[in-house]
């Protein structure tokens, strides 16, 4: 059976779910980023999908742009992260709730 | 098939193009520049940098100026614009950046950061949003988006050594990447319903051109619009995506907090406008429930949580959340006269709601406590001036007359009863009444209650003075002869209403 | 020359912004600033008035247009200021006396810590009242109109550090947002009605709604309810009792020659209105004329001399009321410009006591005053005799106008009137009895309190001159009329009244009746007398009197328990809820509107804590819910 475009949409949902899943659930910041950036890669999937059946670019070239801006992402967050570290020990999200109401 | 192909074969990037986007490279070049001046200027000559940016800035202006009587171009094969409407926010935006960039120096100055990449990150996110406002394709939308956003976090965690900054940057980018993410996810599936990501292809194809007849039931499409919808409503913080507002404005910079509250929300409408609007507006009947639900939400609950608040930043951040809650509602127009007043309610926006900010900066540079409301007590003695200008912005929030916030709220609601959604321009009228009591319960603190009698004087900068001074003229300006700016506001709608054909 | 009255307007605007927002003043500068840019912007409109003057008659109204406010949709305003008898009238009373009882207060405020704050918010005040006489159109006025009522609560709390000031002003802004809120009602309805708010678009077309009319009757009954708000007038008239926490030049300023006057300005504007529905007008003319005795019986019984005088100001201008009620918009008028002079100096009287007994306002405790202040006795004396209506001063006149207007639309066949006119008499009889009570306890008789008589002294010239003015005003100002003879007021507001045709009584001179002038001169006489013989002559004395009818007199002094009765059946059942839903009434002086705003903030901020937790997760999980939400919409039913 060759998979159609209906199956790498549902996997991709599936990952994307899993991503708001992680980011709800977990208290780690680094995984809740992974989380993040299983959601930005399904949907990466979800334009190459398109881009393969509708025999049209722009969503390759999405990809692209998805990729290198969650590199940068990357950067930013982690320096975040690790300069949050510098002045507390353990990292829990739910540590970071000095502000509400 | 088309941009890619066309790419390889003669790739024209001639002078228009460059022309075309001339304010954002004026002033991404100036970002490079100041990262020099960081690594290599002596530290005792850096406030060079302030001048630097403010340069930088009015030569934009300048740009802007020339490009809105030179007419609109497309630059990059259609994917950026310079139509009125986009070169109109950039008009918004860069004032603010000003604004931000006069209040940021004596900010600076008392927390001796690098200014370089202060002012680098500041106008590479107004880069951001300018591009944002000209944006033509989803990609471009995406791309400054991120561009906004990422220069953002780090400016909202940039005081290293308060925690609550720390607090403030990490939050902002854990959510708004979250955010981003179903953002983008909407994207995608709108582009596999349309097959394009050109915002005016996507325009045509849902008119019936090119696309399959009902495209406009296709579930991709309508899923797609609920989670665009998602993310343009976390990054305006509507209800019941705002939640992250209060706590990211509370622990930010305040000259960073003013900037944002602003800008940010700025350029997320304009693209807001110009997509849905303008390249949605075919399948208007099925995104505007959606927004009718979060506008409404937005009105009741931004307003209802602000009256709660001691900590003037927390409360500027919940009225900023009513605020997108009215401007929402001129959205939902879908009328040139809502999109008009959606581009003047900004332009009001910016020097009403930087200026309210203002008081919470300026007093933080004196080393006073800014943002709690019952310490400004007396303020009226110790710098009526200040006193004075907040006042003004206060009233002009609360959308009294003259000033220019009656003006703008005024314009918004006029355009939803013409479209015949009376019922939320009395949602609108109610909940302004209850912001009426919280913004003047601060100027009740300032000007009634009396202050220490040993209370040390408040003093401003040269350039914070300047800033004030601005925002109170545009502020009452904009309130006193509106018809002026009410005018370009609508030629910059007329320019999207011929690139989309509407 | 017309643009001149730019100048009127902005003038006192650019004093509050410089004496507010300049950086290195000092009290001298701010001592020439206040009263200067007010006296500049009086020169001014003597100017435009004296243009006006020299216009024929049928030309003395000249619009002059600033700007196209808006143009959104169908509706657009132009904001343009009207300059025609009625609103140069207006602005020369604003300016004039505004000028002179800033010189007073220069005297007066002085050494007070708000020195600045004082006179800045004196100009803003006088830049809102000119704003609210010199629109052309309703919008504006409301935004005067409810500018006045802003600095006039920022004025009567000025003294930051009285818990009194403060709740006095609170009940004068939320009596005020009653008024304006009507007046909202009826700009709301003109713009459903005629399209519009100028005064031209509304006036021009009022005569094709049905004479005396539902619709007609509610606008103008609309508009009253603000009008009774401002003006202090029956029901909602007891925050201007408390009001007098104030300084006294805003006492004198605000609460007795200006602002509280707008409501008989705001009736005569829209005659055309009034004209149209005698229910209307009749509801004015009674409103006034049980105002003025209610309020006249309450000066009787009260120990404070700036109440006395507040007292009487509300039934001063509820006679105004009367005549604007009884459509001679003239005579009303005359006697606002008469009341402004006399009831000003009886103020800037007031004040030179207090200044010179330390503040004390118990006139139980003064007395024989004339020995050491000989200077404020004099003027204290003109003062009286011309609120009183004593023959030739200018009390006599214009009061003369107000109950002969009454008398001759009564005479005319309109019945009802005599009541109003029977009241009017009435009063004038209580009113030179308790305003001799209060020249009588004061300044006459043995001090009664030695040690407060023997610091006594006289206030300064900055205080005198403007009351020497005033005292020369109030002795010669009512020659602008004498009865029967000629009426210049008259003579100059024709044009204005003559400017829109108008259904309704008939706007011709007016008549003089002798029966009306001799009776009510009896009436002042036995008043006089009265007080004459209680409080000089002490047969039968104020004791006795007391006892003789102690229920009439501790009703007066109670006020009529009015405020007892507001109390009992707004503010005690509004208490009484609260209690019982959890006490959630805040103690909290912020709290100046309801009670109910406090609840509602408890409430908000209790729900903003519960979802406001801090953390990351539930704010990510508000926003899958929310995204849950959207989404969802489309699978059920929303397509």
């Amino acid at each position: 059976m060759t998979p159609s475009a209906d199956h790498f949409l549902v996997v991709s949902a599936i990952l994307f779910t899993l991503g708001t899943v992680g980011v709800l659930t977990r208290r780690d910041p680094l995984v809740v980023f992974m989380s993040i950036e299983l959601m930005l890669n399904s949907v990466n999937l979800t334009f190459v999908t398109f881009s393969h059946y509708l025999s049209s670019p722009d969503g390759q070239i999405f990809v692209f742009i998805i990729m290198t801006v969650a590199a940068a992402e990357v950067v930013v967050g982690l320096a975040l992260i690790v300069s949050i570290f510098q002045t507390r020990q353990r990292i829990d999200v739910d540590e970071l709730d000095e502000m509400r109401g | 098939m088309s941009v890619l192909a066309a790419a390889t074969i003669h790739v024209r990037v001639g002078a228009s193009d460059w022309g075309a986007v001339g304010p954002e490279l004026i002033l991404g070049a100036t970002v490079l520049v100041l990262l020099l001046v960081d690594a290599f200027v002596p530290r005792r000559v850096r406030e060079v940098s302030t001048w630097i940016s403010l340069i930088a800035l009015v030569a934009a202006f300048l740009d802007v100026y020339f490009l809105w009587s030179h007419g609109d171009s497309n630059a990059l094969y259609g994917q950026i614009t310079s139509d009125k409407f986009a070169i109109f926010f950039d008009g918004v935006i860069i004032v603010s950046a000003v604004l931000a960039v006069l209040l940021s120096e004596s900010y600076i100055v008392s927390s001796s950061f690098d200014p370089g990449e202060y002012y680098a990150l500041l106008l590479a996110s107004a880069v951001g949003m300018m591009l944002m406002a000209a944006g033509n394709s989803l990609m471009i939308l995406f791309l400054a988006l991120e561009l906004l956003s990422l220069s953002l976090y780090i400016l909202a965690g940039f005081e290293r050594s308060s925690p609550r900054s720390q607090e403030s940057g990490f939050k902002y980018f854990l959510l708004s990447s979250f955010a981003s993410a179903f953002l983008i996810y909407g994207m995608a599936l709108i582009y596999g319903a349309t097959g394009s990501t050109q915002l005016v292809a996507i325009g045509h194809c849902l008119h019936g051109s090119g696309c399959p007849a009902n495209v406009t039931e296709n579930p991709l499409l309508l899923v797609g619009i609920g989670l665009m919808v998602v993310g343009f409503a976390f990054k305006i913080s509507a209800v019941p995506f705002h939640m992250w507002t209060p706590d990211v404005y509370e622990g930010a910079p305040t000259p960073i907090t003013a900037f944002m509250s602003v800008t940010t929300k700025a350029a997320v409408f304009a693209a807001f406008v110009r997509v849905f609007n303008f390249s949605l507006n075919a399948a208007h009947s099925h995104w505007f429930p959606l927004l009718w639900g979060v506008a409404v939400a937005t009105m009741i609950f931004g307003n209802l949580f602000a009256l709660a608040q001691s900590n003037m930043k927390r409360m500027l951040a919940y009225s900023g959340v009513a605020h997108g809650g009215y401007i929402l509602v001129a959205l939902l127009a879908n009328s040139p006269a809502g999109a008009t007043a959606v581009v003047f309610y900004f332009l009001a926006y910016a020097f009403m709601n930087i200026g309210a900010f203002m008081l919470v900066s300026i007093l933080e540079s004196n080393g006073q406590v800014g943002d709690d409301i019952s310490s400004y007590r007396g303020l009226w003695q110790r710098n009526p001036f200040l006193a004075g200008c907040t006042t003004v912005f206060l009233f002009s929030l609360a959308g009294i007359p003259p000033f220019a916030g009656f003006f703008a709220k005024y314009l918004a609601l006029a355009a939803i009863v013409q479209a015949g959604h009376t019922e939320l321009a009395i949602i609108a009228v109610l909940t302004s009444l209850i912001s009426v009591y919280y913004y003047l319960r601060v100027v009740v603190v300032m000007v009634l209650q009396p202050g220490e009698v040993q209370a040390q004087e408040t003093r401003m900068s040269g350039m914070a003075e300047m800033a004030v001074t601005a925002s109170v003229a545009g502020t009452i300006g904009l309130g006193i002869i509106p018809t002026g700016f009410y005018n370009l506001a609508t030629q910059s709608v007329d320019a999207l209403r011929t690139a989309f054909g509407i | 020359m017309q643009q001149l009255v730019w100048a009127v307007l902005f003038l006192p605007l650019a004093g509050f912004a410089i004496n507010s927002l300049g950086t290195r003043m000092n009290d001298r500068l701010v001592q020439w600033l206040g009263p200067g840019s007010v006296g500049l912007a009086f020169i001014c409109a003597v100017v435009c008035f004296l243009w006006l003057q020299g216009r024929a008659e049928g030309v003395r109204s000249v619009d002059q247009l600033g700007w196209t406010w808006t143009v959104a949709g169908t509706f657009s305003l132009n904001f343009g200021l009207i300059l025609d008898p009625l609103s140069s009238l207006m602005t020369l009373v604003i300016t004039g006396v505004g000028f002179l009882i800033l010189v007073y207060a220069t005297g007066y405020m002085g050494g007070d810590t708000g020195y600045r704050r004082f006179f800045a918010q004196m100009d803003l005040f006088i830049f809102t009242m000119l704003l609210l006489v010199l629109a052309d159109n309703y919008l504006f006025l409301l935004v005067g109109w409810a500018g006045v009522g802003l600095t006039s609560y920022l004025l009567i709390g000025f003294y930051l550090d009285r818990p009194s000031a403060a709740a006095a002003a609170r009940k004068a802004l939320v009596m005020n947002v009653i008024g304006d809120v009507g007046i909202m009602i009826a700009l709301f309805m003109m713009f459903v009605l005629f399209g519009g708010v100028e005064f031209h678009t509304v006036f021009s077309q009022v005569r094709s709604l049905p004479y005396n009319g539902q619709i007609i009757t509610v606008l103008s009954l609309m508009l009253l309810v603000g009008a009774v708000a401002k003006s202090a007038q029956l029901p909602l008239y007891t925050w201007l009792p408390d009001a007098m926490e104030g300084p006294t030049p805003v006492s004198a300023l605000i609460h007795a020659a200006t602002m509280v006057t707008a409501g008989v300005y705001l009736v005569a504007r829209s005659y055309p209105i009034y004209q149209q529905t005698p229910i209307g007008l009749h509801t004015v003319a009674f409103v006034g004329a049980i105002g003025t005795a209610f309020a006249a019986g309450m000066g009787l019984a009260n120990n404070d001399i700036k109440r006395v005088l507040a007292y009487s100001t509300m039934s001063q201008i509820a006679y105004m009321f009367v005549g604007v009620g009884v459509a001679v918009y003239s005579a009303g008028m005359f006697h606002l410009v008469e009341h402004a002079f006399f009831k000003a100096l009886l103020f800037m009287g007031a004040g030179a006591v207090m200044h010179a007994l330390h503040d004390e306002l118990d006139i139980r405790k003064m007395g024989g005053l004339r020995h050491k202040l000989p200077f404020t006795w004099v003027t204290f004396w003109i003062g009286v005799l011309a609120i009183i209506g004593f023959p030739f001063m200018s009390g006599f006149f214009s009061k003369e106008d107000v109950i002969g207007a009454a008398y001759s639309r009564a005479y005319n066949g309109d019945g009802w009137l005599w009541i109003v006119w029977a009241l009017t008499v009435v009063t004038s009889l209580l009113t030179a009895a308790y305003m001799f009570r209060l020249l009588f306890l004061v300044f006459h008789g043995e001090p009664r309190d030695r040690e407060l008589y023997d610091h006594a002294h006289e206030p300064g010239l900055s205080m005198r001159a403007p009351m020497a003015v005033l005292s020369v005003l109030s002795i010669v100002g009512g020659f602008l009329a004498f009865p029967g003879r000629y009426n210049k007021i008259e003579d100059w507001l024709r044009p204005y009244f003559q400017q829109f045709a108008v259904n309704g009584p008939p706007l011709k001179t007016q008549p003089f009746y002798l029966t009306s002038m001799v009776v009510t001169l009896a009436a002042t006489a036995v008043g006089f007398l009265i007080a004459y013989s209680v409080y000089i002559r002490s047969s039968p004395s104020r004791e006795r009197v007391a006892a003789m009818f102690p229920a009439v007199y501790r009703f007066l002094l109670n006020r009529y328990y009015v405020d007892q009765l507001y109390d009992m059946m707004f503010v005690r059942p509004v208490k009484w809820g609260s209690k019982m839903m959890g006490r959630y009434v805040e103690q909290d002086a912020l709290d100046f509107t309801v009670d109910g705003a406090g609840r509602l903030t408890r409430l908000a901020a209790q729900t903003s804590r519960a979802v406001q937790t801090g953390y990351v997760r539930n704010y990510a999980l508000g926003i899958v819910l929310g995204a849950v939400l959207l989404v969802g919409y489309y699978f059920v039913g929303g397509r």
